[in-house]
């Protein structure tokens, strides 16, 4: 593993690219990233393998025009046709003045000097691409063993390395950081009942990743069993505990895009009007950024050339601040916070999450079934969409355990809607576990659209919302 | 230099291969109010190539990526590669499709009429046109335009290009109620400029927020029917339809039967009549033919009630002995019912207009979410409600679907019934 050698090749030429346009223009970075990654999916009846869904390879330029800014995103870039790419570029950010008539008014972004090159190898064994695939099919294998409802196993594994290049006048940034995705599913089928438990396993560590993904190929059979016997909840307002899992969905959805501050530049976030104020209980302590913990969401310099953070968000309860890109925080007049990210260089910056949990507490799991009366343990994300502006909750949870009395009834339910008003929903956390698990295997989109990789998770909490 | 089919050619561990060039221009907008806020171009160009290597009837095959800088050396690397990925993921034999002497029907969009500098200044215009209500407004707006030069080969003669064009604009309503503002979210897509289109969706979504802010909480305990619209609709019907893939089929995953019905024995409500189409006006997922290169045609996959035909990529029919296989579509046409509007809202219902995002749990049934803003009528009055969930199981509904007589086309590729009623669903 390596920082990408097309980009160090391409250096040089980036830097001349930018210098030319400084002639014309006051401010001009240039992102170019490669990121290259490798996918195997081994089910019960077909085996795939592909250069994976994180590769890619491009440039971007953004460009200060005096007023707002401008970008052009492109692939290929050489020394003999450079000054046609400037021509290009000119050409194709140039608007008409009718357009230019209306625009936000912003300063020139700060370019504060800086060399360096950053690198984080991954840990534990290496494997051949023919060990991933035999690794990959004695899961599948094992799964079929464990039941003969199995109708379809899946395996799958994907390792992404991503190279990335930042230059600006004063700034000249390399990284390269890799991540490992292993996740496991089984479906089962009894007449025409059809249900699949699923898990994942996702690491700085191709070793660690298959260990804790073997470790959970039991348990997922026996939940996809379990899952042909769920009922549908019976809706109303129940004490719940969230697993990590759920845990990180209310941060991520519930929480974390309502501070997201692009959406502040909006006013498309009722946070903006909280900082300060008490949006959770006094035991909530919620984290974002990529330096915040090492997980599928953890860079060295954002897209725009910021360094990683670590931002506490909810210290006590009480919202400290959010996290943003560096026009975002350019238009507030605030310290961007390393969380301009893109889907890919052929897309725009916005204010993303990184890596996002609540912090753990002092009760443990045990005490939290035993304190409740009539609730559910609240498992597996499914998904979730957010609403900043007015904090609606939508959260699927894949799955929940009925306890009653401070045990399990051994009835389970599928799937589970929680839905609800953020604040009072955060405010009614009353147990936070030591526990405490982030996950780093999903994906974030913003709107329907944008999609990054992101952690979450946290401690489990125990809280009262509202399930259908 | 060597072509990549050359170097292909050349290798003669390679047995058949496929590869797909697009290229992409697009010129984006994005706005906070009716303000400029930053401007985007891009063109770029992306080569996915898949390598098949056969031995002892087992194909194997590995998609790769080639980046236009790459050199000779480096596309041979690649081709390597690809061949060494192949060998470890060998699966029963299967043909790649066969080219064809038909020629490719796609219409020309008239978005290539103008540059697209110029036609991204109409379509800001006819957006902020909208933009009229003193307590309503447009926050923020992106636009995109793309123009996407695609290009299908494969070993077997399939040799298929096309250029495709479509736009989407995002947009962000707001709206200030009595107690707060309130905001929706829109996607407008389209294949072809229809300025008019784009300001009546703008004005249509302005007036949803304000239905939004003017929306009280449902009260406990509703017991109502459900009308399902637009994606929603579309989402119901598309549950069946992705039953009847190949893959479904091929993986042991398919409940539905071709020569079955796909509503179960008792069909009380309407009997689906579905077909899957290459295009649809103003979809913006039309293409002539799939990511194989296999020609789309019209076909009929569920006719009253009945599965008719499976349908998907080409591999996957292969393995199920099917002599054509259909290819993979987006875009599709339902038949409407005989149902009015009118008498589908005779009983008490809640028309659920816009949902933080309806799930649908193709293996267990379940589908619901989140309703953020809806119409209730509860026998006497009628009022926008907001904050309740709706569930239920597809799996004990699929009998009882009642289709509306009147049709709508949505650009993400359904033309249907406008409606979809559904009884007896959870209400929380």
């Amino acid at each position: 593993m390596a920082y990408s050698s097309f980009l160090a090749s391409k250096k040089d030429v980036c830097k001349k690219l930018v210098n030319k346009l400084l002639e014309r223009y006051e401010y001009v970075s240039l992102l170019g990233t490669h990121s290259t990654g490798k996918s195997v999916s081994v089910t019960s009846r077909v085996t795939s393998i592909s250069d994976g869904m994180g590769g890619q390879c491009g440039f971007v330029l953004k460009i200060f025009n005096g007023c707002s800014y401008s970008e052009y995103s492109f692939s290929e870039i050489e020394e003999e046709t450079l000054d046609q790419l400037v021509e290009d570029v000119i050409t194709k950010v140039t608007l008409s003045s009718s357009l230019l008539e209306r625009r936000v008014s912003v300063e020139m972004m700060k370019d504060e000097p800086l060399v360096k090159d950053f690198i984080r190898p991954l840990e534990g064994k290496e494997y051949s691409l023919e060990e991933v695939v035999y690794k990959l099919s004695e899961f599948k294998d094992k799964m079929h063993s464990l039941s003969n409802k199995v109708i379809q196993a899946m395996a799958r594994y994907s390792k992404t390395e991503n190279s990335s290049l930042f230059i600006s006048r004063n700034r000249e940034l390399t990284q390269n950081y890799s991540w490992v995705n292993v996740s496991i599913g089984a479906v089962v089928r009894e007449g025409q009942k059809v249900q699949m438990g699923h898990d994942v396993a996702a690491y700085n560590s191709v070793e660690k990743s298959f260990e804790v993904a073997e470790a959970k190929l039991e348990g997922c059979v026996k939940l996809a069993e379990e899952l042909l016997n769920a009922e549908a909840i019976v809706p109303g307002e129940y004490e719940i505990i969230t697993e990590p899992s759920i845990t990180g969905l209310i941060a991520h959805e519930a929480f974390g895009h309502g501070v997201e501050m692009d959406m502040f530049v909006k006013n498309r976030a009722k946070a903006r009007d909280y900082v300060d104020e008490y949006v959770a209980s006094e035991l909530v302590d919620m984290h974002d950024g990529a330096s915040s913990i090492l997980s599928a969401a953890s860079y060295f310099f954002d897209d725009d050339g910021v360094l990683a953070h670590d931002t506490l968000i909810i210290k006590k309860g009480i919202l400290q601040t959010g996290i943003s890109d560096a026009l975002s925080a350019l238009q507030l007049g605030t310290e961007p916070t390393g969380n301009g990210r893109r889907e890919s260089t052929k897309r725009k910056a916005y204010s993303r999450m990184t890596n996002t949990w609540f912090a753990p507490g002092t009760s443990s799991v045990e005490e939290m079934i035993k304190s409740i009366k009539h609730g559910y343990l609240l498992a597996q994300t499914d998904n979730g969409m957010e609403d900043p502006k007015n904090w609606n909750i939508q959260c699927v949870c894949s799955y929940g355990r009925e306890i009653k009395d401070g045990k399990f009834t051994g009835k389970i339910v599928a799937p589970v809607c929680m839905t609800g008003y953020v604040p009072d929903l955060l405010k009614s956390i009353s147990m936070v576990s030591k526990e405490f698990e982030v996950i780093g295997s999903g994906y974030c989109g913003k709107g329907y659209k944008e999609w990054v990789p992101v952690a979450d998770g946290g401690p489990y909490l125990k809280a009262k919302c509202k399930l259908g | 230099m060597k072509s990549i089919i050359e170097l292909l050619n050349e290798n003669k561990k390679v047995s058949a291969w496929k590869l797909i060039e697009t290229e992409t221009e697009s010129c984006e907008l994005f706005y906070v109010l009716k303000n400029l806020e930053t401007n985007r171009a891009t063109k770029t160009k992306d080569i996915n190539l898949t390598i098949y290597i056969d031995e002892e009837g087992t194909r194997g095959a590995a998609n790769v990526v080639i980046y236009p800088h790459m050199n000779e050396e480096e596309i041979k690397k690649v081709i390597e590669e690809g061949v060494y990925s192949a060998s470890f993921a060998k699966n029963k034999f299967y043909e790649l499709p066969k080219g064809t002497n038909e020629e490719l029907k796609f219409d020309v969009s008239n978005l290539s009429e103008k540059p697209f500098v110029d036609v991204i200044e109409d379509i800001v215009n006819a957006v902020f046109k909208a933009d009229v209500h003193k307590d309503g407004w447009i926050n923020s707006t992106e636009f995109f335009l793309y123009k996407k030069n695609i290009h299908i080969r494969n070993s077997n003669g399939v040799d298929a290009s096309y250029v495709k064009y479509y736009g989407n604009i995002e947009v962000i309503p707001t709206w200030k109620g009595e107690k707060e503002e309130v905001e929706l979210y829109k996607m407008i897509e389209f294949g072809n400029l229809d300025l008019d289109y784009i300001t009546k969706e703008v004005s249509d979504i302005l007036l949803l927020a304000k239905l939004r802010s003017e929306a009280v909480t449902l009260p406990q305990g509703v017991k109502a029917n459900i009308l399902l619209t637009d994606e929603e609709a579309s989402q119901i019907i598309d549950h069946f339809v992705s039953d009847l893939s190949y893959m479904s089929e091929y993986q042991h995953m398919s409940l539905s039967k071709v020569g079955e019905s796909v509503q179960g024995d008792e069909i009380k409500g309407d009997k689906l009549n579905v077909k899957l189409v290459p295009s649809l006006i103003n979809s913006c997922k039309n293409s002539p033919v799939d990511r194989d290169g296999t020609l789309l045609k019209e076909i009929q996959v569920i006719k009253d009630g009945i599965a008719l035909q499976r349908h998907g990529d080409f591999r996957f029919g292969y393995y199920l002995g099917e002599e054509n296989p259909t290819g993979v579509y987006s875009n599709m046409k339902v038949e409407c019912g005989n149902t009015s509007e009118t008498e589908l809202k005779k009983e008490p219902y809640i028309e659920c207009l816009k949902f933080s995002g309806m799930q649908m749990d193709s293996f267990s049934g379940f589908f619901g979410g989140e309703v953020r803003l809806g119409i209730y009528f509860d026998g006497t009055n009628t009022y926008p409600v907001t904050g309740f969930s709706i569930s239920g199981n597809i799996k004990e509904k699929r009998g009882e679907l009642i289709l509306s007589k009147e049709q709508i086309s949505t650009s993400s590729g359904y033309e249907g019934p406008k409606y979809i009623l559904v009884k007896g669903m959870d209400i929380a």
